[in-house]
């Protein structure tokens, strides 16, 4: 060992975390959360550069407007979603939304927040050539300006779960706070928007003994156990024992493998 | 004349009944239950839970979620209860102002009574739905072995709750009177009440002319139907754990789906020989591979599972009798209450030990509520015949030379009743006695309640023992204690009236009371908002379905452009009305949109 290997310690700042070390990054970092920001919110475009300061009081989850009495058909729903202002999120005006996860996607995949990281989700789409005028990113600083490039590029997804990696090694930092919260509000917004008003009641559309043989997680199983026909989707989001963004997302993945259905309260 | 509800605030589940005509009925509550769970949580919004949905995420959200609440009204914070409840329940339990118990959920702290009044908020809107009109007063049950500061507790969540509780009766004595009801009955009957968690057991006499009266009273507040749930759960996760070395244990989400599969197979043992327990996906152990648990349970093996449960039941009933000095050939009747009584297993044991079978002519879910409602429609109408005698649930007295407890009056003595006894004085020239109160079944002082104290002064100077000071306790029919001491000899007195107390103030009440209406106001705001929503939904929804059709129907003419752009507007209106919760706006959009919806039906139907 020699001295120079002693002196490390005393007055030397500690290396910030790289950006690895975030949920959410991969090696080369922006190629792959290029392609997966293509393939998760790119139809919400990129209408927010940074959230401004105050942009993230949405309006909280109670207040989420009734939208439609009964979803619609995925194909017209966008015709039918409210303007973005009307819920409190500033974008230009969507053609089409897409979601992210398609029909097809298990509810398993919907359910874990960091699915959108897992290779097993962006394996099937094509490697886009990193982006030669990208510095490398290694430091909060960097994982920030991802998260906003995210942002502005509608990756929420994404963008949360790079913020939420950012507070696991920073759980004071502000900037990386508002940005997951505003994120995580827009989420919220979306899966609202997509399930209809939250007064709607939940019933199961598959018959209960043929439950087990779908393709579902422990998360979507234990929402489904809960599931009995007289609770609206607000109560079960309150006895979820989730975070509301999380029982959203899975029970948006239930709905569209049509699996649960909604109806009207009587 | 106006209604009084009966209410039955269990530990587990609570029941409201009345009477309606001259018969005793049980409402239900919105979800078509005849009880509801005792059951309060705050959600991570902040949203207030009561009852069955409460329940149904008690595992999940555990340390916001309050159970058993009246295992704790009442209580001194350094009483063995509080301390067995801190080391047992899993939400937070912290010191009172007035040495009593407080509650902290999602960082607000509630008074055990202010929690309890949830519930009887609850149970007191279940019944306004039902009767239409608002409610006032109220008779809400008790164990009989509370203790006056656990009564006068319960008394103050009723108030907080906005009911005049006009009195508290014991729980097996209000089972006594639905059960004897309409009867004429003279005979002895034993009161056998298995609740979700506890368990007791009373002795009564009902007299000839509809006299009620307890003569023994004994229990455990720690043995219930949880417990049995809680066997089978084991069973459940024991068995997966072999099957798989998974501990379900570890997962909130997995536990609470236990806990309810527990319940419902417990249910179902009670009518089938076998239930099958199917919980798909119940843990996940990694990506894409959830497990699902699958057991059936027979009656046989359930039955093992909780038979040392049962024999403590028994064990306790045995106390009973003797502290009714009755032989069990004494007991004419045996009424089972609570829904735990329906187990066979449990219907055998009461059967083998009573040497009869239980009476069967009672709802062991609904006895003592519909109890409840038949002494608080007496009390409205002054219906002497049904006289209610009830005893002290513990030994009264005071404390004497050495720390010890010296007894006035007996435990199960009837009231009102008064008696008195004469005390000397333990030291030599002693000028002064000071009265301490108290109220249990110990010996030793210091096991007992205190209740009150005061000092009797101006005894003669005199060797110890020669003064004599007579002590006097009385308890008068709304059973406030009043004690008095007399010096013998020069005829001076003091005396003191013992009031129980909830540890809250009343300022602490009145403020209570003041949240509680203030929560009451927002509920109605937010489920009339509720209403308006869903209609505006739905004609949303009809409005824009219209469109094609009506600009089909208009063409290009500048009407036809100008109503629809304007209906857009409505909806859009409509829209922000609520985003931004306004029930005034939305009120006024909703109407738009019915007389839009009105134009456009007018407009597409004059087009054929």
């Amino acid at each position: 060992m020699t001295g120079n290997d002693d002196n490390r310690g005393e007055g030397s700042k500690p290396p910030s975390p790289t950006l690895s070390q975030f949920p959410g990054v991969k090696e080369p970092p922006l190629a792959h959360n290029s392609q997966e920001l293509e393939s998760i919110d790119s139809a919400w475009p990129p209408a927010v550069t940074t959230p401004p300061s105050d942009a993230p009081t949405l309006p909280p989850r109670a207040q989420t407007p009734a939208l439609q009495g009964n979803p619609p058909e995925r194909s017209a729903l966008a015709s039918t979603l409210p303007p973005p202002e009307a819920v409190g999120i500033t974008l230009p005006r969507m053609v089409q939304i897409e979601f992210g996860d398609g029909p097809g996607t298990s509810a398993l995949e919907l359910a874990d927040m960091h699915a959108v990281r897992k290779p097993s989700l962006v394996a099937a789409k094509p490697a886009m050539a990193p982006l030669p005028d990208v510095p490398p990113v290694t430091s909060v600083e960097d994982a920030l300006r991802v998260v906003k490039d995210k942002i502005a590029m509608g990756d929420f997804t994404g963008a949360l779960t790079l913020a939420s990696g950012i507070l696991d090694a920073e759980p004071e930092h502000v900037e990386a706070a508002r940005y997951a919260r505003h994120s995580e509000n827009v989420l919220i917004q979306m899966y609202s928007a997509r399930l209809g008003a939250l007064s709607q009641v939940v019933a199961l559309r598959v018959d209960p003994a043929q439950v087990r043989w779908l393709s579902l997680d422990h998360r979507a199983g234990f929402l489904l156990s809960l599931i009995d026909g007289n609770l609206s989707l607000e109560q079960l989001l309150d006895i979820s024992g989730m975070p509301h963004l999380d029982a959203l997302r899975i029970l948006h993945g239930l709905f569209e493998q049509q699996i649960i259905l909604l109806s009207p309260a009587s | 004349m106006e209604r009084v509800i009966g209410i039955d605030l269990g530990t587990t589940n609570s029941c409201v009944a009345i009477l309606e005509g001259d018969t005793p009925t049980v409402i239900s509550n919105r979800g078509g239950y005849k009880t509801t769970p005792s059951i309060v949580a705050v959600t991570e919004a902040g949203k207030r839970l009561v009852g069955h949905i409460a329940k149904r995420q008690s595992i999940t959200n555990a340390e916001n979620t309050v159970y058993a609440a009246k295992r704790l009204i009442g209580r001194k914070w350094k009483s063995p209860q509080v301390e067995n409840a801190i080391m047992t329940c899993s939400y937070t339990i912290v010191e009172g102002p007035h040495d009593d118990v407080r509650l902290k959920l999602r960082n607000k702290v509630f008074s055990v009574p202010e929690v309890s009044s949830m519930v009887l908020q609850e149970m007191k809107l279940i019944a306004e739905d039902y009767l239409g009109e608002p409610v006032k007063k109220a008779v809400v049950t008790v164990p009989a072995y509370f203790n006056d500061n656990q009564r006068q507790a319960t008394k103050d969540a009723g108030a907080i709750a906005g009911l005049d509780v006009i009195r508290i009766i014991n729980e097996p004595t209000a089972a006594a009177l639905a059960f004897g009801y309409g009867k004429d009955l003279d005979t002895t009957i034993a009161v056998y009440d298995l609740g979700g968690g506890t368990f007791d057991i009373s002795i009564l006499e009902i007299g000839a002319h509809g006299v009620f009266k307890v003569i023994s009273t004994t229990g455990d507040t720690f043995l219930g139907g949880e417990d049995f749930d809680a066997r089978i759960m084991d069973w459940l996760v024991e068995g997966f754990k072999e099957e798989t070395g998974i501990d379900l244990r570890q997962d909130r989400m997995a536990l609470q789906r236990l806990r309810d599969a527990a319940e419902k197979a417990k249910c179902e043992l009670s009518q089938m020989q076998e239930t099958e327990l199917n919980l798909p996906f119940i843990i996940s152990t990694g990506r894409n591979e959830a497990l699902h648990l699958q057991r059936t349970l027979d009656r046989a093996t359930y039955e093992r599972l909780v038979e040392d449960l049962v024999e403590r039941t028994v064990d306790i009933c045995r106390q009973a009798l003797a502290d009714a000095k009755l032989g069990v050939g004494e007991v004419e009747d045996v009424i089972l209450v609570g829904g735990m009584t329906r187990t066979p297993i449990i219907q055998e044991a009461v059967t083998t030990f009573f040497q009869r079978t239980p009476n069967r002519g009672v709802h062991p879910d609904e006895v003592v509520a519909l109890g409840a409602a038949i002494q608080g429609a007496a009390l409205v109408e002054d219906r002497q015949e049904m006289i209610l005698l009830d005893v002290t649930p513990h030994a009264l007295g005071i404390m004497t030379f050495g720390s010890n407890f010296e007894e006035l009056i007996p435990h199960n003595t009837t009231v009102p009743t008064q008696r008195a006894k004469i005390f000397t004085t333990s030291r030599d020239h002693q000028t002064a006695v000071k009265i301490i109160v108290m109220q249990g079944d110990s010996s030793k002082a210091k096991e007992n309640e205190l209740l009150g104290e005061f000092i009797l002064t101006g005894l003669r100077r005199a060797p110890k023992g020669e003064v004599e000071i007579e002590v006097t306790f009385e308890i008068n029919t709304d059973g406030i204690v009043s004690v008095s001491a007399k010096d013998l000899e020069n005829g001076k007195e003091q005396s003191i009236q013992v009031t129980a107390s909830s540890g809250l103030t009343p300022d602490e009440i009145k403020h209570m009371l003041n949240n509680a209406d203030q929560y009451m106001v927002e509920r109605r705001t937010d489920e009339k908002f509720e209403g308006l929503r869903q209609e505006a939904d739905s004609l949303m929804e009809q409005v824009e379905q219209m469109f094609p059709e009506i600009e089909r129907v208009v063409g290009s003419a500048d009407f036809g452009r100008d109503a629809i752009s304007k209906a857009r507007a409505v909806v859009a209106k409509t829209r922000t009305a609520i985003t931004q919760k306004d029930s005034v706006a939305l009120k006024e959009q909703v109407e738009q949109l019915a007389r839009t919806q009105r134009m456009f039906k007018g407009v597409v139907a004059r087009s054929e």
